[in-house]
């Protein structure tokens, strides 16, 4: 049941195309491709759109409640297949990092997150190596161990 | 002939009239206005950004649904809000609450695969947005198709999702950012809710420790409610969250710090947090916390 | 008188005349009032056996055989080889006749028996046979004492008649006549010669081609205002209204005829014809249909002679009076006529196969034959001797039996008709004589008699009541009528509550979501079709009640058409019965419909409309009726005036998805504007969803929410669509981006001109928004203008917003008004018809056509838009208002006031009879004459594509 079938990436392609606006960041788009990006088992929770305030600011932080004992995942994409330049910060609630997807120079653009203790956590969305201040994020979840 | 015509006709006058008499005032504009109420839109002394952001951070229901779902409970339609209530609300404040809740119950209904239940719940969800003027936002038929059929599921989920994202965004965007505090409240309690029904019946640790955990939610709903104090719905709504939270007081969580570790698997990082908290409940306290989460919501739904 | 009669015969009868019995008698005579003369006279004839003891009284008639009278004083009647005398005495004071025999011969009164030397009543209609002569008629003898006492100064003549019949056929040829007063004319031929048609144009009912007709001088076809109420004409059909009596039938007509009597003079009048006709006995009855009958058809017959009579015509005409008559009502029915004539009026009687009786009753005959031929006009008995003299024939100078005095017409018709034989002794198909033949023979023969002519204006004594009056009398005379007839009554009563109870019953159902059994108006989702079966209803009942009006009522109608009397007011009268009866039909189905419903609180307005349309349906009805011949005809067309009005009433097809051809984009077809339906329920569902007491309060704020809401959400999103576009196509080349460029640019331009919020419009949007002027700056401007737009719709619709949440809060917490919203929205508010007139199911919310963006969802909320011209009517289905000629009016009242001016519209065809005189040119129009128009038609067609090639017109390029 939980399988994020080709179908639904064509679905998603349909979904959005509708609501493709002529803003000078397309992030809808990049969101179809986190989308695609999310695990099998995880459920598409939220999704970011990081477009720097109009693609002006190179940071952008999103705060959600995470719970103790589920699986998170959270899938960037930008105009790059490498998402380049593109690093994603995870604080917990006292601002200690908790993971990165920067890891050895290299950005990975899924990373999955295990919640140990109940509460706010901080997304924190910087462009370091890019000008293009356009990109998207998705948070998902699995209950499952 | 002419006789049983008269006498049906006389009961119909007298029926008509017995039934249109009015014995109160009929509400007009006049009244109203002869009451001088002042009528100034709520102004609200915060940023969209910082409302934006807690709105952002308060977690999905689906959570919980699927949670108690992967434990093996059975699904269980009378925790859910009555279709019939969808008379009851005709204002802003209780329309909003109850697309909260009912987005809640359609969730639940989709993750056990209860696709008649979806369906009623996608029309009651649709009925409350239309009466809030963000009927746009869910294109019924799409909806409709997609819950007609259980393998459907990621679709739908996602699907709904999006929609009350954009929703969510457009109501900040329409200064109306009060409804969605209130459908995300409704949304909150009504999940709250389902797990204490569910623990009622099946103890659970992992269960009694996340209702706990909605301390750190309610705190964040009461801060946004607190915005809105000037509007007399939400001001009551707020007292009584606020007595809900008193229980909370006494919840007790304890947090230890560890390093997290990151390993790669697939060509994902994986990240596990190895900090652990411990959030005490004790069974007053949870029987404390059911009885104020069933009785707000019982205030809302009928 | 009788009792007095009786008792002098008892007296005389032992001849014993003691002063104690004559006492009696003379105290009976005072007792009933009996004048002293006229009992002297009575006593007189009663006493005495012979005439020669009567012969000082004027009143007296002597029947014998003597060839002249022997008493200077009476009158005198020859009648030959009679016994004895027959003695008929007039009791002046009563005008009653009585009749007695002094011979020994057996003489038959009315087919009974008379004894000698005794006395019997002589009454209307009596006849008396003698074993050898001819027959003694009461108006023969009536008309001996009456002679001269009534002369009408009058002068009938008709001149060189021709008739043709709209088929061209000829139906009289060269036909003339002249007549004075006191005339019987009977008017004879075989079927198809013409007589009805004669009859006709004498009476002015068909207009001859060619000759006129005078009485005294004026034109009856041109000068009809001169000859008022001096015609009578008595159809063979009868012309009566089968459901009231008798007397009820004569006294509405009387009434119409003479404003100027007392109700007691008119009673007196109406007593006095049924009297003298021998109506007196049935007068209470009613008339009944022809298969149902409560009268005899002779006395049908005779009160049809009655209607005529009241107004005492002084020329009538009468066609078959005989015709399914018993031979005694009928010989009864020419004696009538013939009675009349003695009393000056001139008759003209269509009579077919008389019996010998009533053949010779006639003064004159004219005889017709095929084709419209004149060939006989003249006396009745010599009438056989002319034919057999023109054939030749033996015995031809012998008219009438020698013995018996019988004449047979049936001879005349079987030497006009006879055949030749041809040479097996068998007849052929040949004529001996043609029409044509006995016409020149006629011709010959000789002219007009000599009768003078007069010039004065005929006697009239018609006076005729008020249109107002008219109206009334119609209308009273109608509705005893309808409701001496139980079944009509009772079907029209009460059709409307049945149906209201067997649709609402119907369609209530147990709805409160979530399935508790209850019913709540609110979730009914049938209310919308509850409303245009309602409106349905109306229509049906109101046509079907009005279909047959004017045809039943057509016979009637022609014989009072003699009386000139007013249409308007007959129409009237229709009218207000008809739009009694739909008042009480729509009253009864609203009340029964919206009770079991729970409509609340909309009777009135329910009711009104209805009312409405089932008034524009009986006018409507009164149209077909007086459009068409026949019942069947009308109902055929029923359903051809029903289902347009359905599937043009805007519910069960959307006026959006309609053939291109007649619909109007963001607007009510035309068409669909003549469907009284489509008014109806748009007026209803308006009304219903916006005055009822839930909605009413806050219709005006949902409204200003609404129009923020399509701005914000589908019309400036739209429009920034298009802006975007236009910023990528401007500098394109080809053609094609061109026109949409030039397409866009056009719906920005045309869309931010009727935007009434102008404020952050910085730039001349006629000028800037052009493909030649359209840059990436104006592009920011626009911009900017519309985000602005947004923001000031954003705070419009929060504003209506919060107000109508405080109203909600307001209304709940004030004790005087004890509301709770939730209760009033179930009670009063229909969610079915709210997604209705919010076109809430429509899909594109939002569609560009010509230049303009269209709103597709809440037309209820709309506002018609203000860019119409002065005398613009027209909007989108279920806007909430109307403007017309400057003025802003609610749909309900505008809608109701556009039916009630359909009905006056419909009115006045009905009054100019449009649609019977369209049908009939329709009907004139012969097959020559379509293929003549079809011919020039496709010449003209040839003849325009011949020219087109030669000269092609010059392509116009698109202007911006």
């Amino acid at each position: 049941m939980r399988t994020a079938s080709k179908s639904l990436g064509a679905f998603l392609v349909l979904f959005f195309a509708g609501s493709v606006a002529f803003a000078q960041c397309e992030a809808d788009k990049f969101t179809i491709k986190c989308m695609e990006k999310l695990a099998t088992g995880y459920t598409f929770m939220k999704s970011y759109k990081i477009d720097g305030n109009g693609g002006s600011k190179p940071k952008v932080e999103y705060s959600y409640v995470f719970s103790k004992g589920t699986n998170y995942m959270v899938t960037l994409a930008n105009k790059d297949p490498e998402l380049k330049g593109m690093s994603l910060s995870l604080y917990d609630s006292s601002r200690r990092l908790v993971a990165s997807n920067k890891v050895d120079n290299k950005y990975f653009s899924a990373i999955g997150y295990t919640c140990g203790a109940t509460g706010i956590y901080y997304l924190t969305f910087t462009f370091d190596e890019t000008q293009d201040y356009c990109a998207a994020a998705v948070l998902g979840f699995n209950s499952k161990k | 002939m002419k006789k049983t015509y008269l006498i049906l006709l006389a009961a119909a006058v007298l029926a008509g009239s017995g039934t249109g008499c009015e014995s109160n005032r009929i509400p007009d504009q006049q009244a109203f206005a002869a009451a001088d109420t002042t009528t100034k839109p709520t102004t609200v002394k915060v940023s969209k950004e910082v409302l934006s952001d807690i709105i952002q951070s308060i977690p999905s229901p689906l959570e919980v649904s699927f949670l108690i779902k992967d434990m093996g409970v059975k699904y269980d339609k009378t925790s859910l809000n009555s279709l019939s209530n969808i008379a009851n609300y005709n204002t802003n404040y209780r329309k909003a609450l109850n697309l909260g809740i009912y987005s809640t119950d359609l969730g639940y209904a989709n993750v056990y695969g209860q696709t008649q239940d979806a369906l009623n719940y996608v029309g009651s969800v649709k009925e409350m947005a239309d009466g809030l003027s963000i009927g746009q936002f869910f294109d019924f038929a799409t909806i409709k198709r997609l819950a007609s059929n259980s393998s459907n599921l990621d679709s739908l989920l996602l699907v709904t999702t999006t929609n009350f994202e954009k929703i969510n965004v457009h109501l900040q965007e329409q200064d109306r950012a009060n409804l969605s505090i209130l459908i995300l409240t409704g949304g909150w309690l009504e999940a709250l809710h389902l797990t204490c029904e569910v623990v009622k019946d099946h103890p659970n640790e992992a269960l009694r420790e996340r209702i706990g955990d909605q301390k750190v939610i309610l705190g964040r709903l009461l801060t946004l409610l607190k915005y809105y104090e000037a509007d007399p719905s939400i001001r009551t709504l707020l007292a009584d969250l606020t007595e809900m939270q008193k229980h909370y007081d006494k919840v007790q969580v304890t947090k230890e710090y560890k390093e997290s570790t990151t390993k790669e698997v697939n060509g994902m990082l994986q990240v596990v947090d190895n900090s652990i908290t411990k959030v005490t409940v004790t069974d007053e306290d949870l029987n404390n916390i059911s009885a104020s989460s069933a009785s707000i919501r019982s205030k809302i739904i009928n | 008188m009788i009792v007095l009669i009786r008792l002098l015969e008892l007296v005389s009868s032992d001849k014993n005349f003691t002063p104690q019995r004559m006492g009696i008698i003379d105290t009976v005579s005072t007792v009933f009032n009996i004048e002293k003369e006229d009992y002297k006279v009575i006593e007189r004839f009663v006493l005495n056996a012979r005439s020669e003891d009567l012969q000082e009284f004027e009143e007296v008639l002597v029947a014998s055989s003597d060839t002249t009278s022997r008493h200077p004083q009476a009158k005198h009647i020859h009648l030959h080889d009679l016994h004895g005398e027959i003695i008929f005495l007039r009791v002046r004071s009563v005008d009653i006749y009585f009749v007695k025999y002094a011979g020994t011969e057996d003489i038959l009164l009315n087919g009974l028996m008379i004894k000698p030397f005794q006395t019997y009543l002589f009454s209307h209609g009596s006849s008396i046979k003698t074993p050898k002569s001819p027959p003694l008629y009461y108006s023969e003898v009536i008309s001996q004492f009456m002679s001269g006492h009534q002369d009408y100064r009058l002068s009938f003549l008709a001149h060189n008649l021709e008739f043709r019949f709209p088929n061209g056929g000829i139906g009289l040829r060269d036909v003339s006549l002249l007549e004075g007063s006191s005339k019987l004319i009977g008017i004879m031929g075989g079927s198809g010669a013409g007589k009805t048609t004669l009859l006709n144009v004498l009476a002015g009912i068909e207009k001859p081609h060619q000759g006129e007709i005078l009485i005294n001088n004026f034109n009856i076809h041109t000068q009809q205002d001169k000859l008022q109420g001096v015609i009578g004409y008595i159809a063979q059909d009868d012309l009566l209204i089968e459901e009231l009596t008798v007397y009820e039938n004569l006294y509405y007509n009387a009434r119409l005829c003479f404003e100027t009597y007392s109700e007691a003079q008119l009673e007196k009048a109406v007593m006095n014809v049924l009297t003298s006709l021998g109506l007196e006995q049935t007068r209470n009855l009613r008339v009944g249909s022809v298969l149902e009958k409560t009268i005899s058809g002779g006395q049908r017959k005779r009160l049809n002679i009655a209607l005529e009579l009241i107004r005492e015509p002084a020329v009538m005409f009468v066609d078959e009076p005989t015709s399914g008559l018993s031979s005694r009502d009928s010989e009864n029915v020419i004696d009538l006529l013939k009675e009349l004539t003695l009393k000056g009026k001139l008759i003209f009687v269509v009579i077919h196969q008389p019996s010998s009786d009533i053949y010779k009753m006639f003064d004159k005959i004219f005889i017709m034959d095929k084709g419209g031929y004149p060939i006989y006009y003249g006396n009745p008995v010599e009438a056989v001797t002319y034919f057999k003299r023109a054939t030749n024939q033996v015995d031809s100078e012998r008219g009438q039996c020698a013995a018996c005095g019988n004449v047979n017409p049936e001879q005349i018709f079987n030497i006009i008709e006879a055949k030749v034989v041809d040479e097996y002794g068998q007849f052929t198909q040949k004529r001996k004589m043609t029409p044509l033949q006995w016409n020149e023979y006629y011709m010959k023969k000789g002219r007009l008699e000599n009768l003078p002519l007069y010039n004065e204006v005929p006697p009239q004594t018609l006076s005729l009541p008020s249109r107002l009056k008219q109206t009334l009398i119609f209308a009273t005379r109608d509705f005893f009528s309808k409701v001496s007839n139980r079944q009509y009554l009772a079907i029209n009563l009460l059709e409307a509550p049945l149906l209201a109870v067997l649709l609402a019953f119907i369609i209530r159902y147990q709805n409160t979501p979530g399935g508790s059994g209850e019913y709540t108006f609110r979730y009914n989702d049938n209310i919308p079709a509850y409303i245009l079966v309602a409106i349905l209803v109306a229509l049906f009942m109101g046509l079907t009640v009005s279909a047959e009006e004017i045809i039943r009522d057509r016979k009637i109608l022609r014989r009072e058409a003699f009386l000139n009397l007013s249409r308007t007011s007959y129409l009237s009268s229709k009218l207000l019965i008809l739009f009694a009866l739909s008042a009480v039909q729509t009253l009864s189905f609203v009340l029964i419909g919206n009770a079991i419903l729970e409509i609340h609180g909309m009777t009135f307005s329910y009711w009104v409309m209805l009312f409405t349309v089932s008034c524009f349906a009986n006018v409507l009805g009164l149209n077909i009726s007086a459009s068409f011949n026949s019942a069947v005809t009308v109902y055929i067309m029923i359903p051809l005036l029903l289902i347009p009005q359905m599937i043009l009433s805007g519910v069960i097809f959307s006026f959006d998805k309609l053939n291109d051809d007649l619909s109007t984009k963001g607007k009510v077809p035309l068409v669909a504007d003549l469907m009284a339906s489509r008014w109806g329920f748009e007026a209803l569902a308006v009304e219903q969803f916006t005055n009822n007491p839930y909605q009413a309060p806050y219709y005006e704020l949902e409204k200003t929410q609404s129009e923020a809401y399509y701005k914000n959400t589908y019309l400036i999103p739209e429009l920034l669509e298009k802006l975007e576009t236009s910023v990528v196509n401007h500098r394109a080349t080809e053609d094609s981006v061109k026109t949409v460029l030039i397409r866009d640019l056009a719906i920005l331009r045309n869309e931010i001109n009727a935007e009434p919020h102008r404020e952050g419009l910085t730039l001349d949007v006629n000028d800037a928004l052009t493909s030649a002027n359209f840059t990436p700056v104006v592009a920011d401007q626009v911009r900017a203008y519309l985000g602005l737009l947004k923001e000031t719709y954003s705070a419009q619709f929060n504003q209506a917003d919060v107000k109508k949440e405080q109203m909600m809060t307001f209304f709940e917490s004030d004790p005087a008004h004890a509301y709770r919203v939730t209760e009033y929205k179930n009670r009063y508010f229909n969610e079915a018809l709210a997604d209705l007139v919010k076109n809430a199911t429509v899909k594109d919310r939002i569609t560009e056509h010509q230049g303009r963006l269209y709103q597709q969802i809440d037309p209820i909320f709309q506002a018609p838009k203000p860019d119409a011209f002065f005398l613009d009517y027209r909007t989108h289905f279920l806007s909430p208002s109307k403007q017309f000629a400057g003025l802003t009016l609610p749909t309900f009242y505008f809608n109701l006031g556009i039916v009630w001016l359909t009905s006056a519209f419909l009115y006045l065809t009905l009054y100019l009879e449009a649609f019977r005189n369209a049908f009939a040119l329709f009907g004139k129009l012969s097959f020559g004459w379509v293929r003549a128009w079809a011919d020039t038609a496709a010449r003209l067609l040839e003849g325009i594509r011949q020219w087109r090639p030669r000269k092609p017109a010059p392509r116009v390029e698109p202007a911006e």
